[in-house]
């Protein structure tokens, strides 16, 4: 049978060579600095102030409204600070600084139940005290996904193992290692949303990997091979290529009575639920042009610098240092930015500036393009001072831009047609005329 | 250690065809056609598509100089060039062949404002200006055999009835444009394109299959003397025309839909002038006719985005 996957897609080389490292841990470092705004939705609250002691997993962070989370300390020791400290966006927003004291004094665990006894919403409670976000890139707090609003019902869980990105190794990395724990959090990750099935989506590129889970599948947990492309692991491509099902334009997969979660996020969920550990540390794939690559479990909030220091230095061979995936990874320029609970993967590259020329109009961008826009238009309308209606439908994959021969950065031309429609609330027909764009604007 | 690193948004990867890769696939895939013109025409060819390529560089680069900007070689002129001269009768004048693809880059590219503006073919524009200027030089052909003059297949098919054998017009053993005449060659050429994805496969599939189907239909029920499919599908510049010509993007509507009608379109003028006009062949002019039509195709509302017929709804029960 041929694998399912979705329409359109590119097949950028692949560079996984970091699968073949196990698991390894990086000892922590002597700061950890956590950014309060660690997950998508609104900053947390600190909750310590300067000087006061901490141990490793206590909670120094609050959630700030219902789309926020808890933050926690990966280390033990005393916190230093509460300042602006640069963030991998590029700006400088308010981190707690933690002075590591390397006792790795644990906080007290709360008492563990079995979690066939838990009811779904103590699960979920379990889950926002832990502090855990959605780990494939997003870090939307896993606790709003687990408890769907009332009316709405959630019949299949869907893991995400794609792992579509280049270079990427740190969830394949993680089911070799920890298929059972993976079943097991997804099977409480599913009681939570009382879902009826769960399905993990693979891509055939990670044949070990899927045969770990192979091996644990049954009626209730399928699991899905799919065709190595990327944007596999896009939430709506995923869902299609599963359960044939389409989320609607600006909706939400439980739209279609589906909940997606990244294998990362089902493993901390596993571990928060089973073992009381909340989420400060998380597998990190150190990749391209590290001297010590790897799959790494990195402290959240551990700096650039110290990870580079601790894995044989920076080379000499590298401009370009991206945090995430080369697809839609977020380049950085300061060794000072910590990593987040969102970052899976720190890639060391040298990139060289792509040629501009002008567009064929070859739409190329178009038939690539997993959520079959015409990525072209969002720069003809651009150049026009219009905005391109359907890009609200965009989710910045980077496919389109990827693949354009006049190497136009069509990202951008699509982020500004969206950052024009989001302003005005009313949905525009298409190319009608709007505020002017301002040159220098995201 | 301070260190500088560049900042851009992602993605930080691309894929290896750029512009000039495209242009060089292009070249490639007309090498054993062009190869084979040289084991027809020998030196003509040679000169031809040495003319046609000087001038069509030439042309670009004083334009861009002209309008103060910078040469970028990205082989489009290099492509317009070759192309120019396969379409182009072997015994034509050099110095007509310099008019045409001067007139072709001028008037047909950069008065548009240079690669990825023009409305029209450069190519093919360049050499329906020679058909106006120089009628007589632009239907004179050559036989390969012993250069004297003769007939095209599709000429004397139309003039004097004669249809000649399709294994010869396969091979491209006969008279016509420089590179134009081997068939085989030309879709050996075109499946690399597809192969490669450097052509829209919609193009050229509607085109042929348009040519077949109109061919068919009057072969079989108005009479043999229409011509067969086959020695319609494989003879004149259809194979130039449907895989490179009517392929070029820039001419071309950006709109999926709007290039399926674009191919039957020019399908469908390529055998109104076979069978109607004046002339024997009709790849250039249909091809012309419908990069004029382009605009208007683009038109054509795009399919659905992933998701966006459900969204509608979604609104409507709200």
């Amino acid at each position: 049978m041929r694998p399912a996957t979705f329409a359109g897609g590119v097949h950028p080389a692949q560079h996984k060579d970091s699968s073949a490292f196990s698991i390894e841990r990086l000892p922590a470092a002597e700061k950890v600095y956590l950014h309060l705004s660690n997950s998508c939705g609104a900053p947390s609250k600190a909750v310590v102030k300067k000087g006061d002691a901490v141990l490793k997993g206590s909670i120094i962070a609050e959630p700030d409204g219902r789309i926020s989370a808890f933050i926690h300390s990966p280390v033990s020791g005393v916190v230093e600070d509460i300042k602006k400290w640069p963030h991998c966006s590029g700006k400088k927003l308010e981190a707690v600084i933690i002075q590591n004291d390397f006792k790795d004094e644990p906080a007290p665990a709360g008492n563990i139940k079995d979690p066939s006894l838990l009811a779904p919403s103590q699960i979920s409670e379990i889950v926002r005290n832990s502090g855990i976000v959605g780990l494939g890139g997003a870090a939307f707090p896993a606790d709003v996904k687990l408890s769907p609003p009332p009316g709405k019902k959630v019949t299949t869980l869907i893991v995400n193992a794609c792992e579509c990105e280049p270079f990427l190794t740190a969830d394949e990395s993680l089911i070799r290692e920890k298929a059972a724990d993976i079943i097991e959090g997804a099977k409480i990750a599913a009681r939570a949303l009382s879902a009826k099935q769960i399905i993990i989506g693979i891509e055939d590129n990670k044949p070990d990997a899927a045969q770990e889970l192979l091996n644990r599948s049954s009626e209730r947990i399928k699991v899905k091979l799919l065709k190595t492309k990327y944007p596999q692991g896009g939430e709506k491509q995923l869902i299609y290529a599963v359960s044939g099902k389409k989320v609607p334009m600006c909706g939400l997969p439980l739209d279609v009575g589906v909940a997606v979660m990244n294998v990362g996020t089902v493993f901390a969920v596993y571990e928060a639920v089973v073992k009381g550990k909340p989420l400060y540390e998380r597998v990190v794939t150190l990749g391209a042009y590290f001297r010590k690559p790897g799959n790494v479990i990195i402290p959240a909030g551990t700096r650039l610098e110290d990870i580079i220091n601790f894995r044989g230095g920076l080379p000499d061979n590298v401009n370009k240092i991206i945090f995430g995936g080369p697809m839609m990874g977020q380049a950085v320029c300061d060794m000072d930015v910590p990593v987040s609970k969102a970052t899976s993967g720190i890639l060391l590259l040298w990139g060289e500036e792509r040629k501009e020329y002008e567009c064929l109009r070859c739409l190329r961008c178009a038939s690539v393009c997993p959520m079959g826009l015409m990525p072209r238009e969002s720069f003809a309308l651009y150049k026009a001072g219009k905005a391109y209606d359907k890009a609200m439908n965009c989710m910045e994959c980077g496919a389109c831009a990827y693949v354009c021969p006049s190497g136009i950065p069509l990202i951008q031309y699509l982020k500004l047609s969206k950052k024009n429609l989001s302003m005005s609330n009313v949905r525009l027909p298409a190319g009608r005329d709007l505020t002017p764009l301002s040159k220098n604007g995201s | 250690m301070k260190r500088e690193f560049k900042i851009s948004l992602s993605p930080h990867d691309f894929s290896a065809t750029d512009v000039p890769a495209v242009m060089r696939n292009v070249v490639i895939a007309l090498a054993p056609a062009m190869a084979y013109s040289f084991y027809l025409w020998g030196k003509r060819a040679a000169f031809l598509y040495s003319v046609c390529v000087f001038f069509a560089y030439a042309s670009e680069y004083a334009f861009i100089k002209i309008r103060k900007k910078t040469f970028v070689n990205d082989g489009s002129a290099l492509v317009s060039g070759l192309l120019f001269a396969m379409t182009l009768p072997p015994s034509l004048p050099l110095s007509y062949a310099a008019y045409g693809i001067i007139f072709g880059m001028v008037f047909g590219k950069h008065f548009y404002g240079g690669l990825g503006q023009n409305i029209f073919n450069p190519a093919l524009l360049g050499r329906a200006f020679l058909m106006a200027a120089f009628p007589a030089a632009m239907t004179s052909w050559i036989s390969p055999l012993d250069a004297l003059t003769t007939a095209t297949p599709l000429s004397a098919w139309k003039f004097s009835g004669e249809i000649w054998e399709t294994g010869k017009i396969l091979m491209g053993n006969c008279p016509g444009s420089v590179g134009e005449t081997s068939a085989v060659l030309l879709l050996l050429g075109g499946a690399y394109l597809l192969i490669r994805k450097i052509i829209d496969y919609r193009v050229p599939l509607f085109y042929l299959a348009a040519v077949g189907f109109i061919s068919s239909l009057f072969y079989f029920f108005a009479g043999e003397s229409y011509g067969s499919p086959v020695f319609h599908l494989f003879s004149g510049g259809l194979m130039l025309g449907a895989f490179f010509m009517a392929t070029d993007p820039v001419t071309l509507p950006a709109n999926f839909r709007g290039r399926v009608i674009f191919g039957a379109g020019c399908g469908f003028f390529t055998m109104l002038l076979r069978y109607f006009s004046g002339f024997p062949e009709g790849v250039m002019f249909s091809v012309l006719i419908m990069n004029a039509l382009a605009p208007l195709l683009e038109k054509i509302p795009a399919k659905e985005s992933f998701g966006e017929n459900n969204s509608v709804k979604r609104e409507r029960n709200r």
